[in-house]
């Protein structure tokens, strides 16, 4: 699909050794260390999807990404340069390029602003307010320029979101981290959600940063992804390979949860159900953070905590001790 | 129009609320355009008329004084300095509360101990004490009174704006390079507006009686200028004589106290169902 160019090569986005800890009160531990040395690479117009289930951290490291919590170590890359080494000027004009999409459709737009003001709003922080942008964005996201006085609570969660996606794209941002954009959305409404951003990316050649948990929209729209747990990335890989060839066996029981709506590989398929919860990230087991879930574990999963190692591929990266008694024996992939 | 609809959701009693507030403010506004106006003109031969004598419709006080003129000429003063002051402390309040709530951490735990300060000082003692210094006069109490009432200001400023400062739509303009003023202003301030004025429409009465206890004691507002505290306290000398003296003003605050009340409560019943109505996503 792309052709392969220096340019589609240009990393836009970089997250380097990145860690955020939180400080607790009370009893019990000091910190909470909820990103843990995570390192990413977005090139242009790629999509990235970040997996992992509810706590893992993947909401924390947006909001480091996005300067709201202050890394503990680690930097995050625009363009190749260090947001935190540059002047606060420069710093916010990279800044802009790297833009949000929330999950939440109805807390994400200020509700006494009409859509007009809310896609105008990042025009005029920017001091480059024009009513005609404001109609291209609203219209390059399929909706007309008539609605534009009405106020959030006369859209639909559909229309909501791409109302968030026409305030994202207006100050023309190279990459767009899209945090569950569709998760809090009818699935009907879902499907067009994810065409509208597949368009949109092909049209401006966006880079996107895709946090989900849903394993079929991150399949469908991804060209890479990678496995978030407990703070860490577990596995990463184009997305060919962790769906066909899961390594790690958080990835492995991650596919098998995912529902499959035909009943005859249904009932061919087996299915792993992890021991217990998500760790408390304030108790973190030693080791290999998976291993009080894990199937598969040994003594050496609690001694040493492994690192990302690549597979046959080069693309291809997994931290597990045990690589091959997970393909053996955890799982299937999901076909 | 849309005031008039607005109007239809008020029950009874606060309707009637509205309408002894607009009866003395309106008195107080039109009364000195008619021709019988004249709040200072002394006539010693007819003092201490009783209401509905000739020419004066309310009596005479002490000094043969109309005191319909004086009442009116003490409500302008009565109510324009008490919402002059209720805007000075809506500001103060205001802007306090918000930084507080927003910034949190270490500036939240600052001024809200100011707050907790300025809590702890009996302002009519401060007042006390500065006259005593500086004499007794209106300027006084006033600046007195307008940087030591905005407590309530500033909890509801604060706490609107802690529930509002982790909120998404607060978050998006942030990360497109909006400062804090910009956020304030435009995302917690329009919120923020609404909330405090149901405290300001319920502090008014409280003012107006702490103005008027002041005028009482001869803190505030200064003779001949007529205001509703004077008024009652010049009138308890001849109580036995002309009850009605003490009992004009008296009734006048007492409207504009229980009116200001009975519309704050509409407010308050507007204000819960503002922020609530907003859909939550599951």
């Amino acid at each position: 699909m792309t052709v392969v160019t220096n340019a589609a090569e240009e990393v836009v986005l970089r997250v380097n050794e990145l860690s955020l800890e939180y400080r607790l009160r009370g009893a019990g531990p000091k910190t909470l260390r909820a990103v843990d040395g995570v390192s990413l690479e977005l090139r242009r117009g790629e999509t990235l999807g970040l997996v992992g289930e509810s706590g893992c951290g993947k909401s924390s490291l947006v909001r480091t990404i996005f300067d709201i919590n202050v890394p503990s170590s680690g930097s995050v890359e625009v363009f190749g340069q260090r947001l935190a080494e540059l002047r606060p000027k420069d710093r916010r004009q990279l800044r802009n390029r790297v833009q949000m999409i929330f999950q939440d459709p109805y807390s994400a737009l200020d509700p006494r602003l009409s859509a007009h003001e809310i896609v105008a709003e990042p025009l005029r922080i920017a001091r480059r307010y024009s009513k005609d942008r404001v109609v291209e964005l609203l219209e390059s996201v399929g909706l007309s320029a008539e609605v534009m006085d009405r106020r959030p609570a006369a859209f639909s969660g559909g229309q909501r979101q791409r109302l968030g996606i026409a305030r994202a794209l207006a100050l023309d941002p190279d990459v767009l981290v899209l945090d569950e954009p569709v998760s809090a959305l009818d699935v009907s409404v879902q499907a067009q959600v994810i065409n509208l951003l597949k368009d949109l990316q092909q049209r401006l050649g966006l880079a996107y940063l895709f946090i989900a948990h849903d394993l079929s929209v991150v399949r469908h729209i991804s060209d890479r992804v990678a496995v978030m747990h407990l703070g860490q990335i577990v596995e990463t890989g184009t997305a060919e390979e962790i769906f066909a060839n899961p390594v790690h066996p958080y990835t492995r029981s991650l596919l098998s949860a995912a529902p499959v709506p035909d009943p005859r590989a249904r009932s061919s398929r087996r299915r792993v159900v992890l021991a217990g919860e998500l760790p408390d990230a304030a108790r973190r087991p030693s080791g290999c953070s998976f291993r009080t879930r894990c199937p598969i574990a040994q003594e050496q999963c609690s001694q040493q905590d492994p690192t990302l190692v690549s597979t046959g591929s080069p693309t291809h990266q997994h931290a597990c001790h045990f690589p091959e008694d997970s393909q053996r024996s955890v799982a299937p992939a999901m076909t | 129009m849309k005031f008039i609809s607005a109007l239809k959701r008020w029950r009874p009693l606060q309707l009637s609320g509205l309408l002894m507030v607009l009866l003395v403010v309106g008195f107080s506004l039109l009364y000195p355009l008619s021709p019988g106006y004249d709040p200072y003109t002394q006539n010693l031969s007819s003092i201490l008329q009783s209401p509905g004598s000739s020419g004066h419709w309310l009596g005479t006080d002490s000094l043969g004084r109309d005191v319909a003129s004086r009442l009116a000429l003490g409500g302008r003063t009565t109510l324009s300095i008490a919402l002059a002051v209720i805007l000075a402390n809506m500001v103060i309040g205001i802007i306090i509360g918000m930084v507080a709530g927003y910034f949190g951490g270490r500036t939240d735990n600052v001024l809200m101990g100011l707050t907790d300060v300025q809590l702890a000082l009996p302002v009519m003692l401060v007042l006390i004490a500065f006259s005593a210094v500086y004499g007794p006069s209106v300027t006084l109490m006033i600046v007195v009174l307008s940087v030591t009432y905005w407590v309530g200001y500033a909890r509801v400023a604060r706490s609107v704006a802690l529930s509002l400062a982790g909120r998404d739509f607060v978050l998006a303009p942030k990360i497109q390079g909006a400062g804090p003023l910009w956020i304030m202003r435009r995302h917690i301030a329009p919120n923020v507006f609404t909330q405090v004025l149901i405290v300001a429409t319920t502090d008014l009465g409280a003012i107006i009686i702490l103005i008027a206890s002041f005028d009482f004691l001869g803190l505030g507002i200064q003779a001949p200028t007529p205001s509703w505290g004077s008024m009652i306290s010049d009138g308890q000398g001849y109580l036995r004589q002309q009850p009605a003296l003490v009992m004009i003003p008296g009734v006048a605050m007492f409207l504009i106290i229980a009116g200001t009340n009975l519309i704050s409560q509409r407010f308050t019943e507007e204000g819960a169902g503002a922020p609530a109505r907003r859909k939550v996503a599951a």
